[in-house]
């Protein structure tokens, strides 16, 4: 993130005015995140108050046993629903600012150690995916936009569609079918290291490695129309290079604003594909947490994924800072 | 017209009319009741007399392929059928009020629109419970956001046209030059974006039902069929292949025609 | 020579585990031949299917839990698997007073726990003193030690404990795992801390828990107590058992044909004769109460014994068995299964008569509507099932066989699914209507778990004449009037039908050729003392 600040600064040092411009811009992104941040803290405040029923009995229910009065009463207190509103939500942003969101009603562990633990096993199946997608979108559209119209055309122009098109868990059933059962290849529950990510990262990694392939496509196709691209094509570059080196660099701009919902769709696709290969992770644990009424377990995954969301969009805009440096004048002359 | 030069928009138009024919009358379609047991035909593979193979108890799956027709377009239809008219509402107030508010809409609908339907929707059902119309209104929420903004562009693009412009100063009210100016101009957009945000909705909902939290049994879908079969994934393939391959067929039959109508209109 | 004598025991056990299962014997499986001397070192695989929560036996209730902590903790005494006979282990004898409300325990010299603390007198009062403590939250231990009036240390190597009222069953339950002994060092942390963290003096040490995910047990060096009942004694062979969580059966089973895993948990019966050549499937029949309905006869329609009886007729557990579990699992002929001390076979013919149900419920005045169900005076003939899901042993679909079966005779069931845990709770304030359960346990005494809600809740099911039944079996050491009081409390639940037993549980595992000495221990589960792999 350092370096995508730095860089626009780094390339474009002839201006300084422009410069002064650039960072402004990225301060005031920065800040406009913290909004955004409060927000999900609010909804994550309000999930606990929004559910029909006393949430409490709900959640003693859970353990197996009949809950006590006294237990009721202890939980109430622990979890301050006994405080008047206003109250609670200080308590609980004071709390949570500081990553606090009380312990988890199963296992009694603090919530930031339960999701803490789920986090490097997502993040490592959301970065493997995130280079699949990356790959196969990337080939699947340099691909298309060199094939002549013809059948073969057809079908790449299909494929993205179909990626699309596919629930995971179906995906994640054929994998397992073909890779693990029938050759044997990669194992189909997680927790192997690299073996066992490979599939629930192909599972994952589908759905937006179609949408980057399409919107990659598109923008190719439009930036051929360009003059560069005939001058290019004048000088006698073969197609490949003027394809890579010119079109490419200038349809890369709108991929990168893709980048948000790519994450989106790789942590959603995640809830599935932890479930199915049985994975450790934040998808699996928001489905035990949800089945459980583990409120500030869900409380705590809001919350996160709020900052995540924010996070990745800073990173998106930032990028199209380095990528497009027009972007603040635009966004300067819009206002 | 030029439907038999487009083998893929022909099979759209078919798959619709097969679905239809499954959601309207699934008694007519299915050769079995979706819940007939059967002890003597456990865990046929498919063949004659069972298309798509029978089940654990012996049930007829294509039979029930076809009962969960209904269940599973109904979310989804419902789905985008909200999502179209919060949609609606919230880029009118957007469009027509401006400033703040429309400032806040807009901020809201970003949000939404790169939250993925399928984490906004398990949200829902954590807090309301698992039912389909919860699930319904939690993927027509999610993808809200398209509408709205496509809702609001529309309004901005025709305040400033003459005629509407002429209207408003004549005193004709808001909501009738919404539904005589605004609501035909944007009906074409808006069905391309509904035909997309069905696959989405259809793909998010059939996954939660996968994930235990769909329609209550003996009731089904297609998610709940497709999981009631992973116990069987050495065994019994079709178990989880067809009720998938509805699933898949009725996105692609939608983005076909969202595909054909954008093409259409350019 | 004893020591050779036991391993012998134990080899013959392992044996006749394998030809009670009804299994071919391992037919020359790879490289290394059937009849091969256990091979120190290596790790097995095994995929279990649920994910066991805590792993503290002295709160847990569950068998997953109880499948891990059984090699980390060691009992008082332990449990033949085969005779049910109860053996020395922690305590070297004991005495129990005729009036059944006095044990006295003589412990077993030099065991160490895993931290190093030595096993004393005061560690088994540490331990049972930890168990009632409300602040443990035991969900089922606690109930085992019903009437605990305090454990007494007149020595270090003496336990004396007392209850105040008989408690016969105490010393089966002492050699469960709910019971075992685990450091009183460990304590400390508190409850919610212990559950990833046993300590006990069992043969393994409890490794890494990555929660849902996996498990692993460590080889204890040095361990020297195993009890008579085992296979041999000493340390394990093994070096590790890598336990992974596998939830989906489909998965658990296509992973074992690709070598992924040694053994796998609860084989689907339809899936279990697809195991040939190098697998297996090794199958147990669990003592403890048979899978059972169980009618609630203070709610709604049920509180009539014309309907309950209708529909314990109605239910044809001969097509469950033979449609569901391809007759792997029996049909039960009782609520406690014919591996349970005290069994009493009480529906030898079965009692599928649709026929009569349907005279039976014409007679009552209930008429079939327009809708195929029957209603009285305005009264729908519709009962709700709570159940859990996701569901083992396929539950799920059997309620929907159920539902059809019952449907055929104008009964109408309501399908409720619902988290286990919410499941548990309202079955035990007798917030359901129907619901079902089956419990592990090798002692009549399971009767109890099931009629009587452990603490303080209101029990579900309540009859007088079975509470006495109960009660007296838990007051007597004399064998046979426990046998014959728990044979007339079967009696007795089946015929007022508040319970319908429908079939047994039985443990299918299924192995690779590499898998070699996986015993069944007393309550049914896998155990990893003696077993070792072959590569």
């Amino acid at each position: 993130m350092g370096s995508a600040v730095t860089a626009p600064g780094k390339r474009d040092s002839a201006f300084p005015n422009f410069r002064t411009r650039t960072w402004n811009y990225a301060a005031r992104r920065t800040l406009a995140i913290l909004p955004v941040v409060l927000a999900a803290l609010t909804v994550a405040f309000a999930v606990i108050h929004l559910v029909p029923g006393d949430p409490v009995q709900m959640m003693l229910s859970i353990g197996g046993s009949v809950p006590s009065p006294g237990q009721e009463q202890a939980l109430r207190h622990q979890l301050g629903l006994d405080q008047p509103l206003a109250q609670q939500y200080l308590s609980y942003l004071w709390h949570a600012v500081r990553g606090d969101f009380g312990r988890s009603i199963v296992t009694g562990e603090p919530v930031s150690q339960v999701i803490g633990a789920a986090i490097p096993a997502s993040a490592a199946l959301a970065g493997a995916g995130f280079g699949i997608a990356v790959v196969l979108g990337f080939a699947a559209a340099l691909l298309t936009t060199r094939l002549r119209p013809g059948p073969a055309r057809t079908v790449f122009d299909a494929l993205p569609v179909f990626a699309m098109s596919m629930p995971g868990y179906w995906v994640a059933i054929l994998l397992i079918q073909v890779f693990s059962f029938d050759l044997g290849l990669f194992p189909a529950t997680g927790g192997n290291g690299a073996a066992g990510l490979v599939l629930p990262a192909i599972t994952v990694a589908l759905p937006p490695a179609g949408v980057i392939a399409q919107v990659l496509a598109n923008a190719l196709e439009a930036a051929r129309l360009e003059p560069y691209v005939f001058t290019a094509q004048a000088k006698g570059a073969s197609p490949w290079r003027v394809l890579v080196r010119h079109a490419l660099r200038n349809a890369v701009v709108p991929t990168v604003t893709l980048l948000g919902t790519t994450v989106g769709n790789l942590l959603a696709a995640s809830v599935v594909a932890e479930t199915v290969f049985a994975r450790q992770g934040l998808g699996r644990l928001t489905v035990t947490a949800i089945t459980d009424h583990d409120f500030p377990v869900l409380q705590g995954i809001v919350v996160l994924l709020g900052v995540v969301y924010v996070l990745v969009n800073l990173v998106v805009d930032l990028l199209h800072l380095w990528v497009d440096p027009r972007v603040t004048m635009a966004r300067r002359g819009e206002r | 017209m030029t439907l038999p030069r487009r083998p893929g928009l022909l099979l759209a138009v078919l798959t619709v009319l097969a679905l239809a024919v499954c959601v309207l009358m699934p008694d007519v379609v299915a050769p079995h009741p979706p819940d007939a047991i059967d002890p003597a035909a456990i865990l046929r593979p498919p063949g004659a007399g069972h298309l798509f193979g029978t089940d654990q108890l012996g049930r007829d799956l294509f039979s029930r392929v076809v009962h969960s027709a209904r269940a599973a377009l109904l979310v989804a239809v419902g789905a985008i059928a909200l999502s179209l008219a919060g949609g609606a509402v919230v880029g009118l107030a957007s469009g027509f009020a401006g400033g703040w508010l429309d400032g806040l809409f807009m901020r809201a609908a970003d949000v939404l629109l790169t939250f993925p339907p399928l984490l906004l929707a398990l949200g829902v059902v954590a807090v309301l419970g698992s039912s389909a119309t919860n699930v319904a209104v939690a993927v027509g929420f999610a993808n809200l956001a398209p509408f709205a903004r496509l809702v609001r562009a529309q309004v901005l693009h025709l305040r400033g046209r003459p005629y509407v412009h002429a209207a408003t100063l004549s005193g004709v009210s808001p909501p009738a030059i919404l539904f005589r100016h605004i609501v035909p101009n944007a009906a074409e957009p808006v069905v391309v974006v509904a035909l997309v945000s069905l696959g989405a909705a259809m793909l998010a909902s059939s996954s939660l039902s996968f994930l235990g939290f769909g329609p209550r049994p003996p009731a089904t879908d297609w998610g709940t069929l497709a999981a009631a079969g992973r116990d069987y994934l050495g065994s019994a393939w079709w178990l989880t292949t067809f009720p998938s391959l509805a699933v898949v067929v009725t996105v692609l039959a939608a983005t076909t025609f969202a595909r054909a109508l954008r093409k259409g209109r350019s | 020579m004893n020591r050779l004598r036991q391993g012998k025991a134990g080899l013959a056990l392992v044996v006749s585990a394998l030809l009670a299962a009804g299994c071919s014997a391992a037919g020359g499986a790879g490289a290394v031949p059937a009849d091969a001397p256990p091979k120190p070192g290596g790790t097995l695989t095994f995929a279990t299917d649920a994910d066991p929560g805590c792993l503290d036996p002295q709160q847990s209730a569950t068998a997953a839990s109880q499948l891990i902590s059984r090699g980390v903790v060691d009992s008082l005494v332990a449990q033949d698997p085969r005779t049910l006979e109860i053996k020395p282990w922690l305590a070297q004898s004991w005495e129990v007073s005729p009036d059944a409300t006095t044990f006295t325990f003589h412990l077993r010299d030099g065991v160490t726990f895993s931290d190093g603390t030595p096993f004393d007198a005061a560690a088994v009062k540490a331990n049972l003193d930890r168990i009632v403590d409300p602040a443990t939250k035991s969900l089922l231990a606690a109930s085992l030690l019903t009437g605990y009036a305090g454990t007494t240390v007149p020595d270090v190597r003496t336990v004396i404990v007392r209850f105040s009222a008989p408690n016969a069953p105490f010393l089966q339950a002492a050699s469960t795992a709910f019971l075992g002994m685990e450091s009183p060092a460990s304590f400390a942390p508190g409850p919610q801390a212990l559950c990833q963290k046993v300590i006990g003096s069992g043969p393994f040490v409890l490794g890494a828990v990555v929660p849902q995910q996996s498990i692993e047990l460590d080889r204890r060096a040095g361990y020297a107590w195993a009890p008579p009942t085992a296979g041999h004694q000493g340390a394990v062979y093994l070096d590790k058992v890598a336990i992974k969580i596998v939830p989906e059966n489909g998965v658990r089973l296509g992973s074992l044909r690709s070598g992924e895993f040694d053994a796998v948990a609860n084989v689907p019966p339809r899936d279990a004769g697809s195991l040939t050549g190098d697998f297996q499937v090794l199958s147990k029949q669990q003592p403890g109460l048979a899978y059972s309905l169980l009618l609630n006869t203070g709610r709604g329609v049920l509180t009539d014994p014309v309907v309950r009886q209708a529909i314990a007729k109605s239910i044809n557990t001969e097509q469950i068995v033979s449609t569901l579990y391809e007759d792997r699992y029996p049909r039960a002929k009782s609520i406690l299964t014919p591996t349970t001390p005290g069994y009493a076979d009480v529906l030898d013919a079965g009692q599928f008569d649709p026929g009569a149900a349907e005279r039976a419920l014409d007679q009552a005045g209930w008429v079939i509507g327009a809708d195929g169900t029957r209603s009285k005076n305005g009264t729908r003939l519709s009962v709700e099932w709570t159940y859990s899901s996701p569901a083992r042993e396929q539950r799920d679909v059997l309620a929907q066989l159920v539902q059809q079966q019952l449907k055929a005779v104008g009964i109408e069931v309501r399908l409720n699914p619902l988290p286990a845990g919410e499941t548990i709770s309202r079955q035990l304030s007798g917030n359901v209507e129907l619901s079902d359960m089956s419990f592990v346990r090798a002692d009549g005494d399971v009767l109890r778990s099931a009629f009587y809600a452990p603490q303080g809740g209101k029990p579900a099911f309540t009859d007088p004449q079975l509470a006495r039944e109960l009660t007296d079996a838990t007051s007597t050491t004399d064998p046979a009037r426990r046998a014959s009081d728990y044979a007339q409390a079967q009696r007795l639940a089946v015929d007022a039908a508040i319970v319908i037993p429908i079939y047994d549980p039985t443990y299918l595992l299924g192995v690779s050729g590499a898998a070699r000495g996986i015993a069944f221990d007393p309550q049914g589960l896998p155990e990893f003392y003696d077993a070792w792999v072959a590569r």
